[in-house]
């Protein structure tokens, strides 16, 4: 049952996945090709398809999370998924793990294309093998910590999605009100978890020295921190099963 | 006997439809499809035969066995009477019947027992 | 017999719009009931309900034992009037999805069927015209051996030809099997000798429920013909 469902989620939008592979992979050569000169440059490349990846994935998030059951009510398939002896249980789960699925899929793209600039580098002595590990790890890491922040994103959104369908506003004003109210509440609710956590020493690998240059986002991610992340979203994702059983018809 | 070859009757969904079922039955046997003693088909094919609700096949048969015109042999199905006069017996009901019937149309258009009587002389001639 | 469905005091409202007040009604296994009424007389809320894809405001219902939800769906069969089936889906593709909720679902009756109706296996949902996709419904619907089959106007809108495949199909099926069927349809030629039983709904409430035989020898009339004496002809 659960295959069938993502194997259905994946069919319904490995498009977007191939579009977006195709437009990194044109950023990627597009950025090669021009900065093939400049050594500061391709490097810079390599951060770009990264951020730059991480701009288009959360943004996808946002849509899939927000908008994959709203979509299925429109087109009556909801009411086919209803028909079945399933219930929010495996609707909910499955399209979160067929995003998860999905977004696994791109990210270890953006990796893979985001190391052709340095790979460059490399190749071409530019750089030396030292460098181009602690570049690899940087590369990775932080795309390592946009994945996990991209799977967030869909999980707060997708929970967002459900309580909007529940309490059956239409109205833009409201349903905006009610999604700030909504975010405020689930940082309180992590920053409360993170402290539940606080037993858990030390900071996840982050992406330190790259080239020369630090990167930092915001202060280093703690594992506490990605605890605490993990333990919103399943608190989010069962909160959202239960809702979508008690209240969301077609 | 088979249901095969034959035509499935028109049923008028306004009258008790186990009445039509009844007299479906009765032609079978009047035209000798079914002969007495012979094996009327299970409730279940003739309502698939004839597309109508098993229960009314079974009310049909029911009232059937009422009349005599059927029997039932436990665990073996629904038979024909054996009374060879059984043909005759349905035939004579039936032709009663609609004599009846148009009888009592006839006089409801204002005709007398006479004049239907040489009207119909006239026809069969 | 068994009573396969009992519904108790059932009062549905969307917003502020009461859909079905207070019924109550008992059906027991093997009934084929006809389920009359205009459009908006809460016959689809009425069968959504009982398939669990709607839940009642208050009362209580039940089928195969069971409240209607999520476990009693793996026998029940609900065929909505709303084209539900994911367009994209090769038909072959929907039968192995369905295959892999239903634990009875006869993939093997399934193909000749679809076979019997001219449907190809590699063709898209979306490619069907509407006449198909009913049958393709229907065939779906009744591949799961379900024991309790509920259908939204599974002749509406439809071609003649589609109908009467839909109505042997149906027969089919219906007929010897000790299943529980209802069926909502505006149209009720050709259909309504095999009803057991008949309920008209008007404006969410229960205005008839009667044995069709009984009607016809207490009131000498049809089904259609009372349906046009209950709704005055109005559709």
């Amino acid at each position: 049952m659960m295959k069938r469902l993502i194997w259905k989620e994946l069919r319904e939008n490995f498009i977007n996945a191939l579009i977006f592979v195709g437009v990194i992979l044109t950023v990627t050569v597009y950025g090669v090709v021009k900065n093939i000169e400049n050594v500061k440059s391709l490097a810079f490349i390599s951060l770009l398809i990264v951020f730059l990846s991480f701009l288009m994935v959360f943004s996808y998030a946002i849509y899939r999370g927000f908008s994959s059951i709203k979509r299925e009510k429109d087109r009556n398939t909801l009411e086919f998924l209803l028909s079945l002896p399933i219930d929010g249980r495996e609707i909910v789960t499955s399209k979160f793990l067929a995003f998860a699925i999905e977004s696994l899929f791109l990210w270890v793209c953006v990796v893979l294309f985001s190391h052709i600039p340095i790979l460059f580098l490399r190749l071409s002595n530019a750089i030396g093998g030292a460098e181009f590990i602690s570049g690899m790890k940087t590369i990775t890491y932080l795309a390592f910590h946009f994945f996990l922040f991209t799977l967030f994103t869909f999980v707060v959104l997708q929970f967002y999605e459900i309580l909007v369908l529940s309490l059956k506003t239409k109205n833009f004003f409201v349903n905006a009100v009610i999604f700030f109210v909504y975010l405020y509440l689930v940082s309180e609710i992590s920053a409360a978890f993170k402290k539940i956590f606080s037993f858990i020493p030390g900071e996840a690998p982050h992406f330190g020295n790259f080239l020369g240059e630090t990167i930092t986002i915001g202060g280093s991610t703690t594992y506490q921190g990605l605890a605490a992340g993990a333990l919103t979203g399943v608190a989010l994702i069962v909160c959202g099963i239960l809702l979508f059983n008690k209240k969301v018809e077609v | 006997m088979t249901l095969e070859g034959l035509i499935k009757p028109e049923f008028d969904p306004n009258l008790p439809i186990y009445l039509q079922i009844m007299n479906f039955v009765k032609k079978l046997i009047v035209r000798g499809i079914l002969k007495p003693g012979d094996k009327v088909p299970s409730v279940r094919d003739m309502a698939l035969f004839l597309g109508v609700n098993p229960n009314t096949v079974q009310k049909a048969y029911e009232e059937l066995e009422r009349e005599g015109t059927i029997f039932t042999r436990r665990g073996q199905g629904n038979f024909v009477s054996e009374d060879e006069n059984i043909v005759d017996k349905i035939k004579e009901r039936m032709v009663k019947d609609l004599i009846e019937k148009y009888r009592k149309e006839l006089e409801e258009l204002g005709l007398s027992k006479g004049e239907i009587f040489n009207l119909l002389k006239e026809m069969l001639e | 017999m068994s009573e396969v469905i009992k519904v108790s005091n059932l009062y549905k409202k969307y917003g502020t719009v009461v859909a079905l007040h207070n019924v109550n009604l008992k059906i027991k296994k093997g009934e084929i009931v006809g389920i009359c009424g205009p459009n908006g007389s809460g016959k689809s809320t009425f069968l959504r309900i009982l398939s669990g894809i709607v839940k009642p405001t208050t009362g209580y219902v039940e089928i195969l034992g069971g409240v209607a939800g999520r476990k009693a769906r793996k026998h029940i069969a609900y065929v909505s009037e709303n084209d539900i089936y994911y367009k994209w889906m090769k038909i072959g593709e929907l039968l192995s999805f369905l295959r892999s909720f239903y634990p009875s679902f006869d993939y093997e009756k399934a193909k000749m069927l679809l076979e019997d109706e001219g449907l190809d296996l590699n063709k898209k949902v979306g490619e069907l015209s509407k006449g198909y996709r009913q049958r393709l419904k229907v065939i779906m619907a009744i591949s799961n051996s379900p024991e309790v089959i509920l259908l939204d106007e599974p002749f509406s809108g439809i071609d003649m030809l589609s109908r009467e495949r839909i109505l042997n199909i149906l027969k089919e099926f219906l007929i010897g099997a000790e299943k529980t069927a209802l069926i909502s349809s505006h149209f009720v030629e050709g259909i309504e000798e095999i009803f057991s039983r008949v309920i008209f709904f008007k404006e969410g409430n229960v205005v008839l429920d009667e044995d069709c035989e009984a009607m016809r020898e207490k009131y000498g009339k049809s089904v259609k013909s009372m349906y046009f004496e209950v709704f005055g002809g109005l559709s």
